[in-house]
Parts: C-alpha cells; sequence; structure tokens
C-alpha cells in the first residue's frame, strides 16, 4: 500500500516535470539571465515549436507578414533569398509532431460554457499568495515565513474571506481538511477530478501556463535555487482553489457539486463547440523568416576575408574584450587609433567565482549560469577606511529600512511624511534637470564621508594547481601565443538609474553582474610568479615584462576604469597611459555614434550617455545587446576591417593551436549556447512581446525584487521590455536567429556536434544556423545536421546607400 | 506696489502653462514637449518668486482680485500651494518627456499632465463656486482621458471616471444646495452669510427630513471629498489608475487626491458648525488611515504600498480637516505630495534597493543581532504619542515628534547598526534631528495661519493619534497570536473591497440575466 503511494507520488512529481517544460527557469531581475523561452521545446523543429507555442500560449513565432513584406520592398529580402529558403523548407518537410491530449481545465471549460470568470478569480489568488510568499524585501508586515510555499498557504489562508465573496461557504473547513504535504494534496485533487494516466501532464500544463510568468519563477527556485517542491506546492494550492471555484458554478448550473460527474457533461459540451472553429491557417512566415536570415547571412559572410592570414600578433599592447556584442564596435575604433590586437573572450575569463563584496554578506556568482562556482572569492581591504566604508553602507541601508518601518507604523507614518515629506523638492528638482551634476556632487561627498577602500581579492580558498589550471584554460581559450608587454583583461558593466532591467544590460558570462571582479580575479592569478613559473612546464611562457592588467567596460558611457595602475614600472605605465588616451578617444568616437540610434529627449544637454547613465527618467539607457545575429569564432584578422555594426559575438578561435579540439568543443558548449540564449531571448521578445517581452517599462511594477507586474496585479512580466528592443515606431532588433559561423575544420565541428546531443539539436533543429570556413579550402559551408553539410557561396555584397551604421535596423514596422 | 509685483507674479504662473498648452494645439509634435516644458518651468520660476515675495510681506489676509466669476483671492497659502502645484508639475512633466521616449502617445500624454496641473491650480486660487467646481470635474474628465490614451486601461479608466462622476455629483448637489439658501457664489462671502444654511431643508416645498440645508450640503460634501482623496472604501479607483504610466500616479499622487482638501478649506463656513458631518468624516479618515497603512505594509509590490500609503496619508489629512487645523492639512498635502511624488517617480529603484538591503542590511526573515524587544516599543511608541497628542491639544501641529521618538526606537533595533560607528550615527541623528526641527517648525507656522474651530468638543486629532498609537502596540502585542494572521490575510486583500464589488456586479448582471 505505501510502495503505490510512494510511486505514485514519484509519479507526480515526474509529471511536473514534464508538464513544466513548456516553460523556462525565470530569472530574478537582480540578477537577469537571458534565456531562451522555449528551451522546452528544442528538441523539435523550431517552426514546429513555434507552431506548439501558438497553440499553447496563442504566441506569434514570426513577424507578420506585412513586416516581412515592407523587407521585401526595401529589397531587404532578396527575390533569391526567397527562393533559397522555399526550396530549403520543401526539402526539410515537416517533422513528425508529438501527439499530445488537447485538454482544458475544469474552470476553463465553466467560463467557457457559462461565460464565468473562474480562471480569472483563480488567477487572482495564487498572483497574491505567489508575492506574498515570494517576496522578501518589501512587505514590512510579514507572518513569520514557514518552510515551504504551501504551509505558508495553508496557515494564512483559512483566514482568508475572499472566497466567500465568490460563493465558497466552507472554505476555512476546507482548507482545514486538505493533507499536510502538497504532494498528498494534488494526487487528491487529481484524483477527486478523475484525471489520471496520461492525462495528468496535459491538465498540469493547462495550469501551468494560465499565469506562465509565476510558474517560470517558481521554476527557477525549483530547479536553481534549492526550494524542491514548490511547483507541487503552486499546482496542488491552485487545483484547491478550481476545486472549490468550479464546485459553485456546478452547482448553480448542474445542480451537482461532484466534478467527477460534472466534467463528461462539460467535455461534451466544449466538443461540440469545438468542432465549429477548427480552422488552421497555414503561414509562410517561417519561409519568410528564413529568407530574412539568408540575406543577413550573405551579408555577412560576403563581407568576412575568407583567405588566411598569418597570424602576425606582435603588439605591445593587447586587449581582451567579452565576446558581448557591444564589444564589437569598440574593439574597432581602438584598433584603428594604434597597434593595439584585440581578443574575444567570455567576460568571466573562465573564472567562476562567488564573490562577496566589502562589507556585503550576500555572495553572488560570478560566471554563466551553465557553471556553478565552487570558489568563494572575498573582497577584503586592510585599510581603516574600510571600516570607514562598511559603516557608511550599513548607515545607509539601516536608515532605508527605518524609513521603511516606520512608514508602515500606524504611530510614525503621518509624522514621518511631514518630516521629511519638504525635503524630497531637492532630489525632485535635481534628479530630473541636472542628472549627471547631482551624481558627481553625490559621489564626491559620500568618498568625504566613507574614504575610497583600496580593495583586493582574497584567492586563498585557490590552491596553486587551481590557479594554474585557470591560468591555462584562460590563456589557451583566448588564443594567446605572443605576449605583450601589457595585457589587458576587460569586462564590463552597465551604469542606469531607477532602472529595473539594469541588470539585463550588465555581462551575462558574469550571470548578470559587472564584469570588473572577473577581470581582477583573472589579472591577479596570472600576474602571480608561482603561477607562471608552473605555466612554463605546460609549454606556456609568459615573459617576465608582462603585465596583466584589468579593466572594466562601462557600456552605457563607453568610459574605461583601469584597476591597479598605480604600482607599475616606467615602461608600463607609458603604455598605459597610451591606452588610456586612445581608449578615451575611441569611446568619445563611439558615443557620439551611438546617441543618434537612441530616442531622443527636447532637453538636449540630457541625451548625452553620461547624463544618461545616471538619469531616473531614462527609459532606454542604452541599447543593450539589441541587434545580435551572429556569433564568430575565427581569429579577429577575419573580420578585422569590417564594420559588423555592434550585432556579433566575437570569440577569438584559432583552430591550428587547437589539436584536440578541446577548445572548439568549450566554445560550442558554453559561449555559444549561452548566445543562443541570449538571441532567442531577444527573437522572442521582440516577435512576441505580450506574451514573451515585459511590455512597456513605462507600467511596469516591481514585485519584491524578483520580478516585474504590470499595472496594479497581473502575471510575472518574462522576456525583455519594449524600450530594449524598439523605439516608438521603429525596431531596433532584428529578429533573426543566431547565425554560428566558426573557422575550423568540418570534421572537428562534427566530432563536437556528435558528442554534443544538447548542441546538435540546436542545428538540426534549426534554432541556429552553423556556418563553418573551412580553413583548408576557404570556403564556407553550412551544416544541416552533423555530418550533413552544404557549400554556401554569398554573392558579393553591394553596399546600399541608405544604410545606417551601428546596427539600427533599417527597416520600419508599424507597431502593434 | 509689492502687492502688485506678487499678483503679477501668481498671474503668471497659472497663466504660463495654459498659455502653452494653447500654443501646443498649433504647433508641430516635436515643439510640443519643449513649448510645455518651458511654459511650466516659466510657472515655477514665477511660482517661487510669488511664494517668497508672499513670505516675505506675510500676506496672511487674501488679496481679491475681482472679476466677476474669474475672481481670484491670492494669499500666503494659495501661494505656496501654487508653488508645490507648478513644482510638482514641472518635474513631472520633464521626467515624462524622458520616460515616455517609446510611447507613441508622448506628446498627447504631455499635454494631459499639463492640463491637469493647470486645473488643479485654477482650483487654488479661484473665489468663485463655478469655477472651482468646473476645475474639479475637468479634474476627472481629463484623468478619464489621461488614462485613455492606451487601450489596454479602457475598463480602469471607466472604473475611474466612474468614481469621479459621483464625487462630482455631491459636489455638484452640495453647491446648489449652498447657492440657493445663501445666494453666493464666492467663496469669500461665505463666512457672512453661513447662518442662512440652517434652514430646513425641503424638496420642491416638502419638508422630508427633519435636518437642516446646512447638514445636508455637508454631507453630500464629505462624501465628494472622501471619494475624491481615495478614502477607504472608495479608494478602488486609485488602484486602477496603475494601469496607467507611472509618471502619471506620480501626479495624482501628488496633486489630485488631495484637492480635496483645498476644497474643504473654501467650504469650512459651511462644514465647521455640523457636527454630525465632522464627525462621519473623522470616522471615515480614521478608518481609511489604519486601513491604508495596515494594507501598505502587507503588499509584496512597490506600487500597491505606494497606493494604500496614500490611502492612509489621506485619511490623516482628512481627520486633520475635520479637527478644523485646516493649516496643519495643507501642510501634510504639500508634504506629502512631494514625497509621494519622489517615491513614485523612482519606483524603479526598488530591485536595486532589495539588492543592497540584502548585501549590507539582513534580509527581514534573518534578523539577527539586537531584537527589539515588545516592552521598549510598547513604552516608546506610547511616549512617542503622548508627546505628540499632547502638543496637538496645545493648537500646535507637531505630529512628527511621535516619529522621531518611535523611530528612534525602531533604529536601535535595525540589524545593521552594530557595524556603524558612532561618529556617522551621530551625525545622522543631529541631521535628522535638524530636519525634524525645521519642518516642525514650518507646519507649526502654516498651522497658525489657518485655523478653524469646528463645533465638534472632542479633540478629534490628539484621540486618532494616540488611538493609532494603541493599534500599533496592539497589533506588536499580539503579532504572533492567529488574530495578527487573520489581519494581516485581511489587509493582504485590501479589505475585500474588489471582492465586494465583483460579488456585487455579478449578482447584479445575473439578475439582469434573469429578467
Amino acid at each position: 500500500m505505501k510502495d503505490t503511494k510512494s510511486a505514485q507520488t514519484l509519479n507526480l512529481s515526474d509529471a511536473i516535470l514534464k508538464a513544466s517544460n513548456c516553460i523556462n527557469s525565470l530569472y530574478p531581475l537582480t540578477n537577469f539571465i537571458a534565456c531562451n523561452a522555449l528551451k522546452g521545446y528544442e528538441d523539435i523543429s523550431f517552426a514546429s515549436a513555434m507552431r506548439r507555442s501558438n497553440e499553447l500560449f496563442g504566441a506569434k513565432g514570426f513577424l507578420a507578414l506585412s513586416d516581412y513584406r515592407t523587407m521585401y520592398e526595401s529589397g531587404r529580402i532578396a527575390p533569391s533569398d526567397l527562393e533559397e529558403a522555399f526550396h530549403r523548407n520543401q526539402s526539410g518537410g515537416n517533422q513528425g509532431q508529438e501527439y499530445e491530449i488537447r485538454q482544458l481545465s475544469v474552470a476553463e471549460m465553466f467560463d467557457r460554457i457559462s461565460g464565468s470568470q473562474v480562471v480569472t478569480a483563480i488567477n487572482k489568488q495564487m498572483m497574491k499568495w505567489c508575492g506574498a510568499y515570494l517576496d522578501r524585501t518589501q512587505a514590512q508586515w510579514k507572518p513569520d515565513a514557514p518552510q515551504s510555499f504551501y504551509s505558508f498557504w495553508k496557515e494564512l489562508a483559512r483566514h482568508d474571506l475572499s472566497m466567500w465573496w465568490h460563493g465558497v461557504k466552507n472554505w476555512s473547513q476546507s482548507v482545514d481538511s486538505l493533507p499536510e504535504r502538497s504532494q498528498e494534496t494534488l494526487a487528491m485533487l487529481l484524483h477527486e477530478l478523475e484525471i489520471q494516466g496520461e492525462h495528468i501532464v496535459p491538465y498540469l500544463r493547462r495550469h501551468i501556463i494560465q499565469l506562465p510568468g509565476f510558474a517560470s519563477h517558481l521554476k527557477w527556485r525549483e530547479t536553481e535555487n534549492g526550494e524542491i517542491g514548490i511547483l507541487t506546492d503552486y499546482l496542488a494550492i491552485r487545483l484547491h482553489y478550481e476545486k472549490m471555484l468550479t464546485k459553485v458554478s456546478a452547482a448553480r448550473q448542474f445542480k451537482c457539486a461532484d466534478l467527477g460527474l460534472v466534467r463528461p457533461l462539460l467535455e461534451s459540451e466544449i466538443n461540440q463547440q469545438k468542432s465549429e472553429n477548427q480552422e488552421e491557417q497555414e503561414d509562410y512566415g517561417s519561409v519568410w523568416q528564413d529568407a530574412f536570415e539568408l540575406n543577413y547571412r550573405n551579408r555577412l559572410l560576403s563581407a568576412l576575408r575568407v583567405e588566411s592570414v598569418p597570424a602576425t600578433d606582435n603588439a605591445c599592447c593587447q586587449m581582451v574584450f567579452c565576446i558581448d556584442v557591444r564589444s564589437e564596435p569598440i574593439r574597432r575604433r581602438l584598433e584603428e587609433l594604434g597597434p593595439y590586437s584585440t581578443y574575444g573572450f567570455a567576460g568571466f575569463f573562465g573564472m567562476p567565482m562567488r564573490l562577496t563584496e566589502l562589507g556585503s554578506v550576500l555572495p553572488f556568482d560570478l560566471c554563466p549560469v551553465l557553471l556553478k562556482p565552487e570558489k568563494d572569492v572575498i573582497e577584503t581591504s586592510n585599510t581603516a577606511d574600510a571600516a570607514r566604508w562598511t559603516s557608511w553602507q550599513a548607515l545607509k541601508v539601516s536608515a532605508l529600512q527605518l524609513k521603511k518601518k516606520l512608514k508602515c507604523n500606524l504611530a510614525g507614518a503621518f509624522g514621518l511624511v511631514e518630516l521629511l515629506g519638504l525635503c524630497s523638492v531637492l532630489p525632485l528638482l535635481a534628479k530630473t534637470f541636472l542628472p549627471a551634476k547631482i551624481n558627481r556632487i553625490w559621489q564626491r561627498t559620500e568618498l568625504k564621508i566613507a574614504g575610497q577602500a583600496s580593495s583586493k581579492l582574497d584567492l586563498s580558498s585557490f590552491s596553486l594547481d587551481e590557479k594554474v589550471a585557470l591560468a591555462e584554460g584562460a590563456v589557451k581559450g583566448i588564443g594567446l601565443t605572443h605576449f605583450g608587454k601589457v595585457i589587458v583583461l576587460c569586462g564590463h558593466k552597465s551604469s542606469s538609474a531607477n532602472n529595473p532591467f539594469a541588470s539585463s544590460l550588465d555581462c551575462g558570462a558574469c550571470g548578470g553582474n559587472g564584469g570588473g571582479f572577473s577581470a581582477r580575479l583573472a589579472a591577479e592569478i596570472l600576474n602571480e610568479e608561482n603561477v607562471r613559473e608552473c605555466l612554463l612546464s605546460k609549454g606556456i611562457q609568459i615573459p617576465g615584462d608582462t603585465v596583466f592588467i584589468a579593466a572594466e567596460h562601462d557600456t552605457t558611457t563607453d568610459q574605461f576604469l583601469l584597476f591597479d595602475t598605480e604600482s607599475l614600472g616606467d615602461e608600463h605605465a607609458l603604455i598605459v597611459e597610451k591606452l588610456r588616451q586612445d581608449l578615451i578617444c575611441a569611446g568619445k568616437e563611439l558615443r557620439k555614434v551611438r546617441v543618434q540610434t537612441l530616442p531622443e529627449s527636447c532637453l538636449t544637454l540630457l541625451n548625452d550617455p553620461l547624463e544618461r547613465a545616471c538619469d531616473w527618467a531614462q527609459i532606454a539607457p542604452e541599447w543593450g545587446l539589441a541587434g545580435n545575429a551572429a556569433f564568430i569564432a575565427a581569429p579577429r584578422s577575419m573580420s578585422k576591417d569590417t564594420d559588423l555594426e555592434g550585432r556579433v559575438f566575437l570569440h577569438s578561435y584559432e583552430y591550428s593551436c587547437d589539436s584536440d579540439g578541446k577548445v572548439l568543443e568549450l566554445i560550442m558548449t558554453a559561449p555559444l549556447v549561452v548566445a543562443q540564449w541570449i538571441n532567442m531571448q531577444y527573437y522572442l521578445s521582440t516577435v512576441d512581446n505580450a506574451n514573451f517581452g515585459s511590455g512597456s517599462k513605462v507600467l511596469h511594477n516591481v514585485i519584491g525584487d524578483f520580478g516585474v507586474m504590470q499595472g496594479a496585479l497581473s502575471d510575472l512580466r518574462v522576456g525583455l521590455p519594449l524600450q530594449s528592443i524598439m523605439t516608438a515606431d521603429m525596431l531596433r532588433h532584428e529578429p533573426m536567429r543566431l547565425l554560428a559561423v566558426i573557422r575550423a575544420p568540418l570534421s572537428a565541428i562534427d566530432d563536437v556536434l556528435s558528442k554534443h546531443p544538447e548542441v546538435r539539436q540546436l542545428v538540426s533543429n534549426q534554432w541556429i544556423r552553423l556556418v563553418a570556413l573551412d580553413p583548408t579550402k576557404a570556403a564556407f559551408y553550412e551544416a544541416e545536421d552533423c555530418g550533413k553539410w552544404r557549400q554556401v557561396n554569398p554573392a558579393p555584397y553591394v553596399e546600399k546607400k541608405n544604410e545606417v551604421t551601428d546596427g539600427s535596423a533599417n527597416v520600419c514596422f508599424a507597431k502593434e | 506696489m509689492n502687492t502688485e509685483f506678487f499678483i503679477a507674479n501668481e498671474l503668471a504662473a497659472l497663466l504660463a502653462p495654459l498659455i502653452a498648452l494653447a500654443v501646443t494645439l498649433l504647433a508641430g509634435e516635436k515643439r510640443k514637449a519643449t513649448l510645455l516644458l518651458f511654459g511650466h518651468l516659466v510657472a515655477l520660476i514665477f511660482a517661487l518668486s510669488g511664494a517668497a515675495l508672499a513670505m516675505s510681506q506675510s500676506l496672511i489676509s487674501p488679496v481679491l482680485l475681482e472679476q466677476g466669476f474669474l475672481t481670484l483671492r491670492l494669499d500666503l497659502i494659495t501661494s505656496c500651494l501654487l508653488a508645490g502645484i507648478t513644482l510638482i508639475a514641472a518635474v513631472v512633466l520633464a521626467f515624462s518627456e524622458r520616460y515616455l521616449g517609446g510611447e507613441r502617445h508622448r506628446y498627447k500624454f504631455l499635454c494631459c499632465l499639463s492640463f491637469l496641473s493647470s486645473c488643479a491650480a485654477c482650483l487654488v486660487v479661484t473665489d468663485n463656486l463655478i469655477v472651482a467646481f468646473v476645475c474639479w470635474h475637468l479634474l476627472s474628465l481629463g484623468l478619464w482621458r489621461t488614462m485613455q490614451l492606451q487601450d489596454h486601461c479602457r475598463g480602469s479608466a471607466a472604473v475611474v471616471l466612474r468614481h469621479h462622476l459621483l464625487s462630482d455629483l455631491a459636489l455638484f448637489l452640495a453647491m446648489m444646495l449652498v447657492f440657493q439658501s445663501t445666494d453666493t457664489l464666492a467663496f469669500s462671502q461665505l463666512p457672512k452669510v453661513v447662518s442662512s444654511l440652517n434652514s430646513n431643508f425641503d424638496l420642491f416645498g416638502l419638508s422630508l427630513l427633519p435636518v437642516s440645508q446646512g447638514t445636508v450640503a455637508s454631507l453630500l460634501l464629505i462624501l465628494s471629498f472622501t471619494i475624491k482623496s481615495a478614502l477607504f472604501p472608495f479608494h478602488r479607483w486609485l488602484l486602477a489608475t496603475l494601469d496607467a504610466p507611472t509618471p502619471l500616479s506620480g501626479l495624482l499622487h501628488a496633486g489630485v487626491v488631495n484637492i480635496s482638501a483645498i476644497m474643504a478649506w473654501r467650504m469650512m463656513p459651511v462644514l465647521q458648525d455640523n457636527v454630525l458631518a465632522l464627525a462621519a468624516w473623522g470616522c471615515i479618515s480614521g478608518l481609511s488611515a489604519v486601513v491604508g497603512t495596515l494594507g501598505m505594509s502587507a503588499q509584496p509590490d512597490v506600487k500597491r504600498k505606494l497606493v494604500y500609503s496614500t490611502v492612509g496619508q489621506m485619511g490623516f489629512m482628512s481627520l486633520q480637516c475635520a479637527s478644523g487645523a485646516i493649516g496643519a492639512a495643507l501642510f501634510h498635502l504639500l508634504a506629502h505630495g512631494v514625497f509621494k511624488c519622489h517615491m513614485f517617480l523612482q519606483s524603479g529603484s526598488a530591485v536595486a534597493e532589495g539588492l543592497n538591503k540584502r548585501k549590507y542590511g539582513y534580509s527581514i526573515d534573518q534578523q539577527s543581532g539586537k531584537r527589539l524587544s515588545s516592552k521598549t516599543f510598547v513604552v516608546t511608541t506610547a511616549l512617542g504619542v503622548c508627546a505628540a497628542a499632547y502638543i496637538l491639544c496645545l493648537n500646535s501641529s507637531w505630529t512628527g515628534l511621535s516619529a522621531i521618538i518611535t523611530g528612534s526606537a525602531i533604529f536601535c533595533a535595525v540589524p545593521a547598526l552594530s557595524r556603524i560607528d558612532f561618529k556617522s550615527l551621530s551625525l545622522f541623528w543631529s541631521a535628522a534631528l535638524a530636519i525634524a526641527l525645521l519642518s516642525g517648525f514650518a507646519s507649526s507656522k502654516f498651522e497658525s495661519l489657518i485655523h478653524f474651530v469646528p463645533a465638534i468638543s472632542v479633540p478629534i486629532l490628539p484621540l486618532c493619534l494616540s488611538l493609532f498609537g494603541i493599534v500599533a502596540i496592539g497589533l506588536r502585542l499580539v503579532q504572533r497570536s492567529g488574530l495578527a494572521k487573520a489581519l494581516y490575510v485581511h489587509s493582504l486583500n485590501g479589505f475585500y473591497t474588489d471582492e465586494i464589488a465583483f460579488a456585487a456586479q455579478s449578482r447584479f448582471s445575473t439578475k439582469k440575466n434573469s429578467l
């Protein structure tokens, strides 16, 4: 008896796992990670996945036909592209679709038949309870949080009177009589609804997609944050509400409160309705999309240099940037200014860590979410200023907490407003009219009060061997063969004020945080004498006069911060000084170009990126990764002289230095996959912002510190806000699947694909377009699957005159 | 001479936005924002200098600019209010111009904001009942129109409009009654003729109820004010406005909800002799203050928190009005206006704030170190409330005292306190005290400028403040009991106004269907 029960519950958690594959984890806003919302469907072809998401969410998978039409007319899609796309889609054919029972929940059936609003009522309750349970920072009044969502709810919901107003008369008893564990509750409720066997998964999925935002966030908590069982809790609570509310409807409509009896009746009625409107429209969106992407592919490939250039890197100053698409424009400008050679590598430099900042008690992960860091690094400082600084931070937070607590205290709330109220005039005026100036004054004051604590990273958790392994990985991964005098490792971060999505502009490879710390860690390890000595035995000889310097690129202002440059020798200091000047110069130039593409204010002074970075009214401080379209893993010489418009993830890779294919394997399983996540998030947010994006920022309402709702109460919004992908009347991001270009022998790529089915399915199911540049034949090949390659001949591209540089979409779209 | 200069300033502050708004009708899309912004900045400068002039001359008795319908009354307080309104309008306008950069209806939205603030400004200075009513009504329509700009808000715009029309209707009827029995349309004449409101209330010659005209008019006024200032249970419209862009909420919570205090000031001669109306108003306001503050403490999202906070603050402001302390209410209005505007506009910082809190403080549920013992809390809260209530009894308004005393107790229990060095701590508290003294001085100054003596003999304000103290202490004492849990759930649900409205609506619609 007991065995069958545990087997049942085991099956149930399997079923929940399976049912939740239609959503992906939604990371909290404090570390925003771009994800493919339809990751669960990567095992079927892209077009089928889009059809599937249409069935589930009513989502669009492609742009409107009129948009493609506009592109066709403007020459953005050529007839030849369309022809090629058409042929390919014919030959590819439709894949066998997985069959799944289509099922509606009982509440939905009631709503459809009688026009009641049961689903809305359930959703409202669920949003309320999820918000109350998940929030840790906003509500000042909170009953002591018990261990799980289910027990939290069970303890409190019995006091809830809202069900009474919906006609449920025995609410408290019904909550009290539920089992202690949510799995049992869920099993019981499913049993009462007589949902068994193969019907369970579709039924649960139906419930999950009612509030995809909250469900996705709960999935993150379940899979990434160690709160196991929270989705079960959620579904159990949800089904209980459904049961209680539909019973009322059933009693009203059928004079019978047994849902098991009522359900067949409802189903037959729904089926009658359904048969009337079953017409599927074939949409050629996928063909048009393909043609659109082919056009870009041809343009990009013809702009790349095919012939191999012997690697001659003898620059005395080398700079390693993150692969982020925002690095490409600054790299190009820097290279034009002097004999610099630049490299692209994932922004955490292959060194995952869990960092605790100076004075902080909250460690955070600085690495892609594919990895889990094992090493703790603490930012320390032994100067007296550190204590002062910590004290200042604590004071600031305490004052904030005091204000919040007092505002919620009846004895203090009204007095507080009278005390502080008029003081708000100053920040109101200053932040609105002089954002940068006031920010500078504030920073200077803070510096006076808190002092500047010079800190360093405590690397004691790394052993020498570990450090050597990390250093070796970084040097090989970057592809450094020649070492100049100065090698700058440059992370990146973004500055914006009053922006809930600030983290989405930071470095994705650092887990949605700034990349400065990772660069400092890497530089510190690579500068260590012992490490260099041990590297010698591995065949890596770093000259004694080579210095690694950490830097941080602010992508909003295009300013650079170089760390720890005080103790350099004269020769190095000269190089660094020259570099500093050139970076300022390159940044200035880039700012000028970038600002033209951003939405403008009539207070023209405030359009300057330096102002944008600290302007609390600024809705679009920068464009982030909008426009991203391709991923290139090749030596820089291949793309050096071309303007890639800030649309390309650039990863350095030299196949001749990678005889065993280890580096290629790493590139294709980590940076390429992360780039695909980012790309898909931009794609989906653009083609259907209502379902996969988070709508307009001006309506956002931050809940807890993990998500945004729209308006007073709504589902959590997923994906990117409209302001990240478009201006008032123009799309900034052109939605296209990632085009991966790798300069390596086909066989090496095939090896990786056959070894990693999760990457292979991305290629074979057309989630990415993989093009290889065969270095021996100097020709491009596009992969259809592992081992199936087709040569492509990009027509020489003729530059159009009205082309806008730096990645602004050159097609206008009507906003829906 | 100086008075004329003052008048000129005030007029310019009033007219500049209106002229700018009129010119935008002719100007092209791109110019609109520049024009409006320019108009409002000019108005801000004039309004500030007007207020400074009034202060330097301490213009307490109003200057009347008699022009029939368009009679204006200007004095120190109106000039301060005008300065407050123009300041908020200029800030919100400049903010929205950037903030709505990605929206198609950006310019229309800016015009609407400018229109709303101009209506509020006119309402402050006019001496005519009809003009005041028109402004009051235009605020409702303007708000509705602003919300209508976005397609998805049509439903909530309708909710807002319904509430406001009811408020407008009540005000209209009240004004009709006042006009009928006093024969005057000027606010400044009301104190002289108010005695004629004592005649019995009759409808077409039939005296139905044994109440005076004045009572009926007062009750209608109270109803109108209660709805307009979103007191519980009429706060649903304020929640509905959250569907509109954030800057609208900034303007709304600073400039529209508290307009009823200004109207109450004008209508105080009618209200002050009606014990029934004042008592009813006091009760609703007190309840609203409690409900709003409790509701706020339980909400997990930033905007609903702010709405409930406004409901509570408006409750307190109305309470001040009901007890005759109009000056204090107007000070509260100004202080709360700028405070809430700031909070709304920076609502996007909640993520960064939450992160900072978890980094450098401790989260609420991992509180360690010193815990605030209930005994300390009870003693300090009682002390703070008693002191504030005593000062209030002395006819001075220094409510801030309770906040200072309660706050210092709470501050001792803030987890990160142990890491703050003594020097910065003492610096912080001296700054806080200095601010407290300054604003205490300002509020008592305001209070001394206008004060009505209402017919009610009970000191409402000190009483209610003590009541709040008792509720706060009581909640603290029972914080782990079932009662507190139940109260938490009710607060989380916003005390079921939505559910009740929903139930009423569905019952109504089923009845209609069955007919």
